[in-house]
């Protein structure tokens, strides 16, 4: 951390307290907005079939913006969370039905391999030195290419049993939205609420810091991305019980979206700064609107280009704040 | 003093040179495995596929000599050959397919450079989006549905015809090619590339045009793409969805493999030649051997990889 | 005042209780080529404050970061309560009992000020879930003891101004409840009266028994708190007063070496016009680096901008070559046109050539050849039609290698292959080639050997003579009485005095950057 940094005027402060939660309460806003109208324009919505499909459609990308969330808040970047997610759903929708293991035991096989997947992009970033987003772009094709050979072309069964369970709905409450709780009190909350997720924080924020803090920046790293991978490892299971089969290129949407939704959301790609709940308003609100496109008559061919005006103006966003930096050699470096 | 007069980059030689030699290795590699590579009817088929990946090639080049990457390239290719060949029957002329080749090229290149540059967003990031929005553009505009469409005679031409036994295609890539040594290695515009790929930091101390070299390298990688788009429908008499996917990975390996280094600063397009090729005759082989789509994509992947972690700066 | 322990006296020595708390012996580190600690001993004592003097570069730094275990020494052992000890890392130096307070706060903008005071030693619950209460009550506690318990445990730290950040810096080192406590420059950014409490307690700290490192270039504190004073000078550990011992005079005479007195080949007096400005600078402001500063250039002459490191001088020739694109204030003029410099080619079109401090990042291309590295700077003059002549490249680069006498194998080697001397020159040569009115050279003899220092000094004289104006910035003193006509001291971003012909002595520099040295001369 350098000094001058350091020395904001009194005024800025409260700035910096709205800063941190403009992300999560404008997304929030949005939210309503875009459900207010589309309530009026298909009040059906609203229905507990209704709440269930937005949920639906949401929950994947919500998993998936979590892991990249744990990710960019120790300032790296995961460009292989569409690839995991694809391998992950490949993986269960070929070895699910009629399995030995059993449901569960592949439910836990596939947990694994997200958790593995996630610790070869570790090794590599942590370990090996390389820049996160060479590393993560070169393992996204070899973790995608291993789908391909799972399974060459969308196929595959889920069990009905399986696929039920994930999405259904208990009254107007979905079992999706459970399952996305559920993540974040068994998965988010004990690592946050612990040494462990402020270390991530920590790492991210200042790398210099932490090392002179004496923190175990390369083990923490390294976790990180582990933790993104077992994210997509949920969502690839979800997907898979969503469509009941499997698709080699199910995943390649959410690399990018994931971290529209982040960014959306709050968090900082430079790290060390974001919530949980920002990404996770931030997922619903991207997906929400795609998803309500067709009910305004817009042809769905709308979406590539929305998603990617989205990703572009939010991108861009985060470059002002940059560049209101002033100064070329940390620019330069950036 | 002719000891001081050698300006030559000799390291970036060296790398070059071993390319040429990975690509006679691959070449015996690929004589073993089938033959017929030994003959110029396979040869010219494969020319033909190394000068799409050669022509991209050039503006991949360019993008990892200054330090950033072009992932644009893919759906670049796709809206120029559908919207160039779609305008070009509407208008009936085919000279307007090259118009819109060159509208295209600028566009998407000055919007690469706003994000990369203007912006310091990272250029895999930035040009991954570009590519997405190109993507939905081109839905939009075909609304899925294959518009009709006149290749003109020109770009069929240049990807299907001859001179003599040579294929225009090939000539085409040696002129380009050429084009792209001599401006690397002889113009002032190669000497800032090289420079700001080196130390972005000292080329803007020393008064290089850094925002304007940026801007020169984006144009000239969605031309290339854009071109290559045409060139594409002209050899396959068709403009389709999707036609650009499979050039996103191999440019780049070729580039790698050329001696270029991935951090920036180093290399040249001589070096790119010979990876383009080494590219499109491991591709062949691999089909030869019947290996399916996705171990392609694996072992693409992996040879990025090892390359990533064999040259590239690493972190502190 | 403890009793005057014996520098010579052993931990196996008869009286435990002076035995050291840490001894280090034989400390060295070398970095690159360059000996940045020549076999330094230091011996700390419980309940005492020692303290580390000596000018930019004399190592205080580090054999900081050696005994802090952020860096490894070469050789030397360092022994605490009597068990030799190797830090591999921070961590491990942590873990002896060392905590410091880093003069570039090592802290976390985006945490708050009680997570980061205790970052790595939270309070759980459960042996797991950290302890939001606990730890601001600790946090607390540990702010209170330092006085400064109107800094709220629970705001942001990147929201508090630097002196509090500061105190939360010195916070998260106490919490460790360290044997030995590391200070570098605690108290840079602090106020009269914080300084004051701070000082309060430190001495609370040294009475309780805590070992005490203390670096400050604020010669009053080391007076009031200091029980031993080591000084060190290029690497070196040239002196130590005992307690009670301590005499500023001894201690500068110490700091600048015996020789100083009779260094040779000062500057020659400004030889040209005293009208003759070149570039006038007026009210410049870039907060918070620099305040007001103020001169006017003239063609021929040498002004130095002197001072300890970090007092502003580099921010503020960065901000005249245009490297700040907001946020600059004041007035420049480059031969009596205004000049508001958003980016280098700015400046550089108004005539301004910069040699930077950093070869490897600023100043060369090290993948490059010597020749383009030469050439970048020339190469709208060197196109014939579209491409570079070869030819006149290769005879500029000559001339210019020759002309600096770089000693290289041919123009065609990389930059990054020459010693540091001969890459600075190269450096220099790129801008010679401009014939620029206005040079700054920015510490350009950082990590150069002593002969390419001469020649690089006889090329900036040459220069002067010529008429071309030069600024000059090094964060060795001993060069400014060597080369300038004129010095400016910058002091907390703003000057602090200046010198002019036989004024310019390593002394009076001295004694303008050094706080209460300034009050005495004024």
């Amino acid at each position: 951390m350098k000094p001058p940094e350091t020395a904001r005027p009194a005024a800025h402060r409260r700035r910096g307290q709205l800063e941190k939660h403009l992300g999560p309460v404008s997304c929030a806003i949005g939210l309503a907005v875009v459900i207010g109208l589309y309530a009026l324009r298909q009040p059906l919505i609203l229905s507990p079939f209704g709440i269930a499909s937005l949920a639906n459609v949401s929950v994947p990308l919500a998993l998936a913006a979590i892991g990249q969330t744990i990710v960019l808040l120790g300032a790296g970047l995961d460009l292989s969370i569409g690839a995991e997610i694809t391998l992950v759903n490949c993986f269960a929708a070929t070895t699910m039905q009629g399995s030995p293991l059993g449901i569960g035991g592949i439910v836990v096989l596939s947990l694994l391999i997200g958790l593995g997947l996630g610790a070869v992009n570790g090794l590599i970033i942590a370990y090996g030195r390389v820049e996160p987003l060479i590393a993560t772009f070169c393992t996204s094709f070899i973790y995608g290419g291993a789908a391909l050979i799972i399974l060459p072309r969308p196929g595959g069964t889920i069990p009905a049993g399986f696929a039920n369970a994930l999405t259904g709905n208990w009254g107007i409450l979905p079992f999706s939205l459970v399952l996305l709780a559920a993540a974040v009190l068994l998965a988010w909350i004990p690592v946050f609420r612990a040494r462990l997720g402020r270390f991530i924080v920590a790492v991210g924020d200042d790398a210099e810091s932490a090392r002179v803090s004496g923190l175990p920046v390369r083990r923490v790293e390294m976790i990180s991305y582990v933790l993104a991978g077992l994210f997509a490892a949920i969502a690839a299971l979800f997907l898979a019980a969503e469509t009941t089969s499997g698709d080699p290129t199910i995943g390649s949407i959410y690399t990018l979206n994931s971290l529209a939704a982040a960014v959306l959301g709050g968090v900082a790609l430079t790290g060390g700064r974001g919530t949980v709940v920002g990404p996770i308003l931030g997922s619903f609100l991207l997906s929400i609107i795609l998803n309500a496109l067709g009910v305004f008559n817009v042809s769905a061919f709308w979406q590539d280009c929305i998603e990617g005006l989205i990703l572009m103006t939010v991108l861009a966003l985060g470059g002002l704040r940059l560049l209101r930096g002033g100064n070329w050699l940390t620019v330069l470096r950036s | 003093m002719t000891a001081l007069s050698g300006i030559a980059i000799r390291p970036a030689a060296r790398r070059a040179l071993l390319a040429y030699l990975i690509l006679l290795l691959v070449y015996g590699c690929a004589v073993a495995v089938n033959p017929e590579f030994l003959g110029w009817a396979t040869l010219r088929l494969q020319l033909v596929q190394a000068t799409f990946i050669g022509l991209i090639a050039i503006g991949e080049t360019l993008a990892i000599l200054i330090g950033q990457i072009d992932l644009s390239v893919p759906w670049t290719i796709t809206f120029s050959a559908i919207l160039s060949t779609n305008l070009a029957s509407v208008y009936g002329h085919q000279w307007v397919a090259f118009a819109v080749v060159i509208a295209i090229g600028v566009g998407v290149g000055l919007l690469n450079t706003l994000g990369v540059f203007v912006l310091r967003v990272h250029a895999l990031i930035w040009t991954l989006s570009v590519n997405l929005l190109l993507q939905g553009v081109t839905l939009v505009y075909t609304n899925a549905v294959a518009p009709t469409t006149h290749i003109p005679g020109a770009a069929r031409a240049l990807a299907l015809g001859n001179v003599g036994s040579v294929p225009a295609a090939f000539l085409v890539w040696i002129a380009c090619g050429g084009a792209a040594i001599i401006a690397l290695r002889r113009m002032p515009f190669g000497r800032s590339v090289h420079a700001i790929g080196n130390s972005p930091a000292t080329a803007l101390l020393s008064g290089v045009p850094v925002g304007r070299v940026h801007a020169l390298v984006f144009i000239t990688s969605a031309l290339c793409a854009a071109f290559v788009g045409l060139l594409l429908s002209g050899y396959s008499s068709q403009a389709y969805l999707g036609m650009g996917n499979d050039y996103l990975l191999p440019p780049i390996a070729a580039v790698v493999i050329g001696g270029t280094r991935l951090s920036g600063g180093e290399g040249g397009y001589a070096g790119s030649i010979a990876g383009a090729l080494t590219v499109v005759l491991l591709q062949a082989i691999l089909v030869t051997l019947n290996i399916s789509e996705g171990a392609r994509q694996l072992i693409f992947g992996a040879i990025l990889l090892a390359l990533a972690l064999l040259f590239l700066k690493r972190r502190s | 005042m403890p009793i005057a322990a014996d520098g010579a006296r052993r931990a196996d020595g008869a009286d435990a209780a002076s035995a050291p708390t840490l001894s280090a012996v034989g400390l060295s580190k070398r970095f690159g080529g360059v000996v940045a600690l020549r076999r330094a001993d230091l011996a700390l004592y419980p309940g005492e404050v020692h303290a580390l003097l000596g000018a930019n570069g004399a190592g205080k730094s580090t054999l900081v970061k050696l005994l802090a275990g952020i860096e490894q020494p070469d050789e030397g052992t360092i022994t605490v309560g009597g068990t030799a000890m190797r830090f591999a890392s921070p961590h491990a130096a942590l873990a002896a009992g060392i905590a410091t307070v880093h003069q570039e706060l090592s802290l976390f903008p985006s945490l708050s000020v009680a997570e980061n005071i205790l970052i790595g030693q939270e309070k759980l619950r459960g042996g797991h879930w950290i302890d939001a209460a606990a730890m601001r009550e600790r946090a607390r506690d540990l702010l209170e003891m330092l006085g400064a318990s109107d800094i709220d445990p629970d705001a942001t730290v990147g929201d508090l101004p630097l002196a509090q950040a500061q105190l939360v810096e010195i916070a998260k080192a106490l919490s460790t409840d360290p044997r030995v406590l590391i200070l570098d420059e605690p108290t840079s950014a602090l106020s009269i009266a914080e300084v004051d409490h701070l000082m309060t307690v430190i001495e609370r700290l040294r009475d309780r028994g805590t070992a005490i490192v203390l670096i400050s270039h604020r010669l009053g504190e080391i007076e009031r708190l200091a029980d031993r004073v080591s000084i060190l000078r290029s690497g070196e550990k040239v002196g130590e007063f005992p307690p009670g011992d301590f005499s500023r005079d001894k201690a500068l005479a110490l700091m600048l070496g015996e020789a100083w007195q009779e260094r040779q080949g000062a500057a020659a007096a400004y030889a040209g016009r005293p009208d003759d400005t070149i570039l006038r600078v007026d009210g410049l402001t870039l907060a918070p680096h620099f305040t007001d500063i103020g001169f006017e250039l003239r063609r021929g002459e040498v002004l130095g901008l002197a001072g300890l490191e970090g007092q502003g001088q580099k921010e503020f020739l960065f901000a005249l070559f245009g490297l700040f694109r907001r946020g600059l204030e004041g007035i420049i003029e480059v031969g009596g046109k205004a000049l508001r410099p958003r980016q280098p080619r700015d400046a550089i079109a108004a005539g301004i050539a910069m040699i930077p401090d950093d070869r490897k990042t600023l100043g060369g291309f090290l993948g490059l050849s010597i020749a383009e590295n030469i050439a970048i700077t020339m190469l709208g003059a060197l196109r014939r039609g579209l491409l570079l002549s070869r030819r006149a490249e290769a005879d500029l680069v000559d001339e210019y290698v020759r002309r600096l006498g770089i000693k290289c194998s041919s123009g065609a080697a990389p930059l990054g292959s020459l010693s540091g001397g001969n890459q600075q020159k190269v450096v220099v040569a790129k801008w010679l080639a401009r014939r620029m009115p206005v040079y700054v050279f920015c510490d350009p003899t950082r990590g150069v050997d002593a002969g390419a220092r001469r020649e690089l000094f006889g090329v900036i004289r040459d220069l002067a003579a010529q008429g071309t104006a030069v600024l000059f910035y090094s964060t060795d003193i001993s060069e400014f009485p060597l080369l300038c006509h004129r010095v400016l001291v910058f002091r907390e971003g703003r000057v602090s005095g200046s010198l002019e012909g036989a004024a310019i002595t390593e002394q009076n520099i001295l004694d303008l950057s050094f706080h209460e040295a300034a009050h005495e001369a004024a």
